[in-house]
């Protein structure tokens, strides 16, 4: 009992003693400890934390120990202003108790960078070796290519990296090279820049690789990446070009990188797919061990189903689960189905759901009726249709 | 696996642990859950005794602790529902609820509640105005006026749109 009394931290006594839960002790969040109102102050975007300032003495200093940054040169209105955004992000940093500069702070973990234009350039000297989680949004890269891959060389734990968005305009080839990354996520939601730009990926240690892409950007990857990812999410939605042989050099380009294609995905073992579903059986080739398959929006993307020439192995060995949506019980669609129950050989589980706006109930039920008469490579697979 | 909050008897079960609040109520909590509490870990690690002692802690806070904990012990419930268990944990909650939910979860070292109720306070903090964040969290604003007037003339960035701004 002395013990546990002991190791419990005596400063909860004064707010919480005796059988009331909430006395009406005076300044009664200022009862809670640094740490905690520090933590509190995290989550909120840095100019919040610096007009907490405001509320007391103590609070004066409180926000300059959070550990993350989180500026947005959105939320800074500049008129009737005398101080750039610049100037505001060094005046933070100067009250810190960082070090003055930003990328030579040996404590920061986490930095999200919006619209942030200055420092990105390789002159600069980068040193995060604390840095674990990398946000940048709609960030100016400046005209050398060498910009980004000299920030990420600064960051050895990088374990997360974002991109929302390129804001370059003239720019050919972004490189994406990580030792340490883990998890990439890369949203091109904006056509800021020229689409023609393209993206190389060397990130041997990448597990996660989340892709939202609207504009056909020139995706590469190497092998050695795409050997050591276990989950993929690609989203390859273009409204814009309808010509059709641009979107496939992406597939092509995105998946054929390196010099034995068949064997790229080796990990690979969830795939959700939102794109033509040509790229479909480039990936089935292309993930020997995929368990799980999820195709969004079909409907919009199988224009043409094509079988492969040769049964993937994913299908004769690992795929278990297949979730299909937004169905419009097409002649394409029944083809390709047709040919994932024939071929899926250990196959557990296949769900459909049909567009929601998409077909009657009685259009469903036939659908449902030709589906379940189609042959099954797996006895124990079971249909679902929603 | 056996959780309950109520009120358990002093003889507890060998893989449960017996939590009491500052308020002398006692909780039978299975050892699964009591060991997400890296504290209450060190504790049982340390002593025979399955009678655990907090003085700081009051029933009600206490109770929701352990609803947590025994919640995210559970192995029959899969991550998203206990991610949807932890968004309804903090909904609705007083401010002064979550003070003494965080306070405990800092004393109890529970990191995952600590976030999530640091962050679910942080958000009540958003769009509030400076009198409002003083009024609720009690505190006493001891500027001189001089003072005040300088640390805004100072960082005049930071109170340029309505946020935190006063009335």
């Amino acid at each position: 009992m002395e013990k546990t009394e002991q190791s419990s931290r005596k400063r909860l006594k004064k707010v919480l003693d005796g059988n009331q839960i909430m006395p009406s002790s005076i300044d009664r969040l200022s009862g809670l400890p640094d740490a905690i109102l520090i933590h509190i102050l995290s989550f909120l975007p840095t100019k919040l934390s610096v007009a907490t300032s405001i509320l007391a003495r103590r609070w004066r200093i409180l926000w300059a120990h959070v550990p993350n940054l989180d500026f947005d040169s959105q939320t800074h209105s500049t008129d009737n202003m005398e101080i750039s955004f610049g100037d505001i992000i060094n005046r933070v940093i100067m009250l810190r108790k960082f070090p003055r500069c930003i990328f030579t702070c040996k404590t920061l973990v986490d930095l999200r960078l919006r619209g942030y234009l200055g420092y990105m350039n390789s002159g600069e000297i980068i040193s995060l070796p604390n840095l674990k989680k990398l946000h940048l949004s709609l960030v100016l890269y400046g005209y050398c290519d060498q910009n980004l891959p000299h920030f990420l060389s600064g960051c050895p734990v990088l374990e997360e990296l974002i991109i929302d968005g390129i804001l370059d305009q003239h720019k050919n080839s972004y490189i994406i090279s990580s030792p340490s990354i883990k998890r990439l996520m890369l949203n091109f939601l904006f056509n800021a820049c020229d689409s023609h730009s393209q993206v190389v990926i060397n990130a041997p240690s990448l597990r996660y690789f989340k892709l939202n892409d609207c504009f056909n950007k020139n995706i590469l990857a190497h092998t050695r990446t795409l050997n050591s990812l276990i989950e993929a999410d690609i989203s390859l939605n273009n409204s814009k070009v309808v010509g059709e042989d641009y979107s496939y050099t992406l597939s092509f380009n995105f998946i054929a990188f390196g010099d034995q294609p068949s064997r790229s995905f080796d990990n690979l073992t969830k795939l959700e797919l939102d794109a033509d579903c040509l790229f479909l059986k480039k990936f089935l080739e292309s993930a020997e061990n995929l368990q799980v398959l999820i195709l969004r929006e079909v409907h919009v993307h199988l224009k043409h189903w094509m079988e492969p020439n040769q049964v993937p192995k994913c299908l004769l060995s690992h795929l278990t689960t297949i979730r299909i949506d937004g169905m419009r019980s097409t002649q394409q669609e029944f083809d390709m189905v047709r040919y994932l129950l024939k071929n899926a050989q250990v196959l557990k589980r296949m769900e459909i759901y049909s567009r929601p706006d998409g077909i009657d109930f009685e259009a469903k039920f036939n659908a449902l009726q030709r589906i379940s008469l189609f042959h099954r490579g797996s006895v124990a697979c079971e249909l679902a249709f929603f | 696996m056996v959780t309950t909050d109520e009120k358990g008897p002093l003889t507890a079960k060998k893989k449960s642990v017996i939590i009491r609040s500052c308020d002398g109520d006692e909780f039978l909590v299975s050892e699964s859950a009591a060991v997400l509490s890296t504290s209450l870990k060190k504790i049982l690690e340390e002593k025979e005794d399955r009678l655990i002692h907090l003085s700081d802690i009051d029933n009600k806070t206490l109770a929701m602790v352990i609803a947590y904990l025994s919640t995210h012990a559970d192995d029959g419930l899969s991550d998203d529902l206990k991610r949807s268990f932890d968004q309804e944990f903090v909904s609705g909650k007083e401010f002064d609820v979550l003070k003494y939910l965080v306070l405990a979860t800092d004393t109890l070292q529970v990191t995952c509640l600590c976030y999530t109720v640091a962050k679910k306070m942080a958000d009540i903090m958003k769009n509030k105005l400076v009198e409002w964040v003083r009024r609720e969290f009690d505190i006493q604003n001891d500027y001189t006026p001089e003072a005040e007037a300088e640390i805004r003339r100072l960082d005049a960035w930071a109170w340029d749109d309505r946020q935190l701004e006063d009335d």
